[in-house]
């Protein structure tokens, strides 16, 4: 099959016509009651901290080690903007109201939900799912052919498992297995539980009961980043 | 629909790519519609025909088409396992086709555990009678008798003279040695009749392999592979605003507050369209619409009475010897109810589709439903055009389960209309709400149980009366609520056989209708369908529950007990594989220390099924937390006999997650609902398993190659949640008829059982 491993997604438009520039500041009752979860309050603040970094109206973003200048309006969550602008729709629609774990990315190198994180404050940089090959060769030094032949050693691992059903919480469940491996290099399997259960704002969800396959394949995972 | 010459097409898709090879899913988002748009030349729709079926190409590569879907469970790899082994080509050589109205064959539903036990083995059918096919055109070319010929890897030879499978086909229509002949087209009877006779199973190499799916890496890469990935040029997203109440209807629709935001009303189907997604987002959440007051549902609370009012449709499905008059000699009796609730399919994804319907009538939908013909037709209905001006075009989907097996896709009727409406491509997307309220859900049922023992703790008399609505909705919303009447909601109905030797037996389903359709002027009401193991799911966990208790009241060891009761030799062995996996204690049910005040020790429990002629047993071991009511399941052992195995691995997934799901059924899920609508309206309301909570699970395979293969994605759903009920009254004592068994529902009936 010949995929190009993802980390060098084209991100051409994707067809939609009259994509016009949004100045307006849209009313923020929108957001509210999208994040009718409680939960999403704090990152609400954070976003409102960190202020809008916009350049001439525009929004500019770092995903995946390169810059962006997006389009959509500042209170658009980042998850649209990931999908529908940027074509990066790796990142999945779950829930919009951080439940359930699918719309997660790496900002900073910390696991968010991108479905209730307003794009306009956002700061750090944005690591997608197509994006963890690139981590990963920008970590262990690899450039040109090897680069673009490495997955992540998460993405080997789901692999090697066959942890995927119908797939749709997968990317979430990688992006959390990255974040928890970044801080703890070997997780016992209790550590790994805790982790994909208890980081706010709620469990990663899977339907189709891959749990286990999970388990094993964070600590494979593991063992071949050590 | 096509030119009637075999490899001449005139189709603008098929010149548009060029032949291309299909590839789905490695392409950015705008080219999933292009790879699901791209067919390599594909002769018309004729089930007779092997070119149908089968294309082996110039390269060597073989293209096999099948009606059937790919819903996370391998049929992809399993199906394309098959062809090869029976081509005698590499695996890696085969590519299927899936679910494309304008090229595979209508095979029916997917579902009811039917891809490898159907569609495998028409497949196979068809394998056999393309490699026939290939020995007589080999046998011709090579002057030499086709049962002298031996092929390997595609390449047929006699001595040292060879020739390969594209060499032979090279320009030709593949055609069957003698006519090939379809019985029930399309049906759950389907069958393919032809003359060859497939491979010896002793001589597999590629079927019975753990070969890795081959759908995994796309979606491990974060690929566009799902209809929510669908772009189209020209497209504008849409939200539909649901009714407030199942049965409320429009009464008024005001503005948009978001600038260039359009509304569309046909009939009671309300939707607001944007350019882009966000403002249709936010434009749906603030849209003032206002709905007539309806409320003819019972509350959640109260509806397993209510189910025993409604009138009935009986289905007898055991009824052996006469068990009231062994009722009234039996040494003793006893007599028990269970219920279960309401639950969610609960697709992680919200349902999704795209629909062009263009200014010349003809329309194309991108779905993920489990049937794209049966889609087509409903389609073509709701417009009121013929099938063959619609494609549907399948993607893959979240995991549905059975939610999109008979609802084939509202999200897909809704766009129809909508596209319909504006003159676009409509792309409707369903938020969390809309999906955790208006998904058909899975039926709450009622049961009561009575048996009758001998002196010697034997079964004399059986008696299972269930109260069953409806699992067979197969209304589309984006009909029923533009205003268009097409199909009915159904009778719930038994499911599955009972395979114990109870002397005086009787099974009956009394089938209801759906909750409240006769009230609402949609001709639906708390809708139901099809539910993983839909129906026999909810009539094991009361048999099996049930026969524990009989055991108990025997004093005999609930295995030792069912065993007894058995005489099917394939029930008796999976049986006898769990127990011995689980490392079974025989001893009579609850255990020497049992306590509804302590919650005693770890826990065991067992149960039985054949579904669909796959078998399965379980054994659960769970703790019990009195102060809580917390259910810990610990780990299930799953022993499943389905006949062949195709895939090993893949089965061991699918055991997985049987029982991951439906621990999570078993211990948490109940859909609510007050007099107008759901009210667990979101994964906070209503929560399933998390990571925390999983088993370990220990799947044991017992492989016959000599049986057919049957189904592996539902038998063992069956024995999950009985297994566990078993093991907390093993542990306490206390035996808990009602799912879920919920903290709080346990710790209650801990405290009463104290």
């Amino acid at each position: 099959m010949g995929d190009r491993d993802g980390h060098h997604e084209p991100e051409e438009g994707l067809g939609v016509p009259g994509r016009a520039v949004s100045r307006r500041r849209l009313v923020a009752a929108g957001i509210g009651a999208a994040l009718a979860a409680g939960a999403a309050a704090t990152v609400l603040e954070s976003c409102e901290q960190g202020g809008p970094s916009q350049s001439g109206g525009k929004i500019q973003l770092t995903i995946n080690g390169k810059q962006h200048t997006v389009q959509s309006a500042p209170d658009t969550p980042l998850l649209y903007v990931l999908r529908d602008e940027l074509g990066l729709v790796g990142t999945r629609f779950g829930c919009g109201l951080g439940q359930c774990g699918a719309c997660a990315v790496l900002i900073g190198g910390k696991e968010t939900r991108s479905c209730m994180t307003v794009v306009s404050g956002i700061k750090d940089e944005i690591t997608t799912v197509e994006g963890l090959p690139a981590l990963w060769a920008q970590k262990k030094g690899l450039s040109g052919a090897e680069a673009a032949r490495t997955l992540h050693p998460v993405q080997q691992a789901w692999i090697e498992e066959q942890v995927p059903q119908c797939g749709y919480c997968q990317s979430g469940m990688m992006i959390m297995a990255v974040d928890l491996l970044s801080r703890h290099a070997h997780p016992t399997e209790a550590q790994i539980r805790q982790a994909f259960t208890d980081t706010p704002p709620s469990p990663h969800l899977c339907r189709c009961g891959t749990y286990d396959s999970i388990i094993r394949a964070v600590q494979r995972a593991a063992r071949s980043m050590a | 629909m096509n030119s009637r010459n075999g490899w001449t097409l005139s189709r603008r898709d098929f010149l548009k790519a060029g032949g291309a090879l299909v590839v789905t899913s490695a392409l950015p988002a705008s080219s999933l519609v292009e790879a699901l748009a791209a067919v390599d030349p594909f002769p018309p729709l004729d089930p007779t025909q092997l070119a149908t079926w089968l294309a082996v190409k110039a390269d060597g590569t073989v293209i096999a088409r099948s009606g059937h879907v790919e819903l996370g469970q391998g049929n992809q790899t399993a199906l394309a396992q098959i062809v090869a082994e029976e081509l005698d080509v590499p695996f890696a050589r085969v590519s299927m086709v899936l679910g494309d109205t304008r090229q595979t064959p209508d095979q029916g539903v997917t579902a009811g555990s039917t891809t490898i036990r159907l569609a495998g083995l028409q497949l196979r059918q068809i394998a056999a009678e393309g490699r026939a096919a290939l020995l007589k055109l080999a046998s011709e070319r090579l002057g030499v008798p086709a049962d002298q010929l031996r092929v390997n890897d595609g390449v047929v030879s006699a001595g040292s003279r060879h020739v390969s499978y594209a060499e032979l086909v090279k320009g030709k229509v593949l055609t069957a040695v003698a006519p090939i002949s379809v019985q029930n087209y399309g049906g759950f009877g389907m069958r393919i009749v032809g003359t060859a006779r497939p491979k010896d199973p002793s001589t597999y190499t590629i079927v019975g392999k753990r070969i890795p799916r081959v759908d995994v890496r796309n979606k491990v890469l974060g690929k566009p592979v799902y209809v929510q990935d669908v772009r189209v040029p020209g497209m504008l997203h849409a939200r539909v605003i649901h009714p407030r109440g199942i049965g409320s209807t429009l009464v008024s629709v005001g503005s948009p507050s978001v600038p260039g935001v359009r509304v569309v009303t046909r009939g009671n189907l309300v939707a607001v369209l944007a350019e882009r997604e966000w403002d249709a987002i936010k434009a749906a959440q603030s849209l003032p619409v206002t709905w007539s007051e309806w409320s003819k549902l019972p509350s959640s609370d109260a509806v397993y009475g209510v189910l025993r009012t409604l009138p009935t449709r009986d289905k007898v499905q055991t009824n052996r010897g006469d068990v009231d008059a062994a009722l009234r000699s039996a040494a003793q009796t006893l007599s028990a109810t269970y219920q279960t609730p309401f639950e969610n399919h609960g697709m992680l994804g919200p349902s999704c589709a795209v629909a062009d319907v263009r200014s010349d009538g003809s329309v194309r939908v991108w779905s993920a439903t489990q049937y794209p013909q049966g889609l087509q037709r409903d389609v073509a209905q709701l417009l009121g055009i013929s099938p063959d001006r619609v494609e549907v075009l399948r993607a893959e989907g979240p995991g549905c389960y059975g939610r999109l097996s008979a609802n084939y896709d509202d999200a897909a009727t809704e766009a129809v209309v909508l596209s319909q409406a504006v003159g676009r491509p409509v792309r409707v997307q369903w938020m969390r709400a809309d999906e955790h309220i208006w998904e058909p859900h899975g039926p709450g049922t009622v049961h009561d149980l009575t048996a009758g023992l001998d002196g010697a703790g034997n079964v004399v008399a059986w008696k299972h009366e269930a109260w069953m609505p409806t699992n067979s909705d197969s209304t589309e919303l984006g009909a029923a609520l533009s205003g268009k009447q097409m199909k009915g909601t159904g009778i719930g109905t038994w499911t599955g056989p009972n395979l114990y030797t109870f002397p005086n037996a009787l099974d009956l389903a009394h089938g209801l209708p759906e909750l409240a359709a006769a009230d609402s002027p949609y001709g639906f009401g708390l809708r139901t369908t099809y539910l993983r193991s839909p129906g026999q799911y909810q009539i094991t966990f009361a048999q099996e529950a049930f026969v524990d208790e009989i055991a108990a009241r025997a004093g005999s060891d609930p295995l030792e007990f069912r065993l007894r009761h058995l005489t099917d030799p394939r029930a008796i062995a999976v049986l006898q594989a769990a127990a011995k996996a689980a490392g079974w204690s025989s001893r009579p049910s609850p255990q020497p220390g049992a306590s509804a005040r302590t919650g005693g020790r770890t826990g065991q429990g067992t149960a039985l099924v054949l579904r669909d002629g796959t078998y399965a047993a379980a054994v659960a071991r769970v703790s019990v937390d009195p102060a809580t009511g917390k259910v810990s399941v610990q780990s299930v052992t799953v022993a499943q006999d389905a006949g062949q195995i195709i895939n090993p691995t893949a089965v061991e997934h699918q055991i997985e997650s049987a029982v991951l799901q439906t621990t999570s059924r078993a211990l948490l899920e109940e859909v609510t609902f007050d007099g107008s609508n759901v009210t667990s309206v979101d994964w906070s309301k209503y929560p399933i398993l998390t990571m925390a909570d999983a088993p370990r699970v220990q799947a044991v395979l017992i492989d016959h190659p000599e049986i057919p293969p049957t189904g592996v994605g539902e038998a063992s759903v069956n024995v999950v949640a009985p297994a566990i009920a078993n093991a907390v009254f093993d542990a306490t004592g206390v035996r808990i008829r009602t799912l879920p068994l919920r903290a709080d529902r346990v710790k209650a009936a801990l405290q009463a059982g104290a």
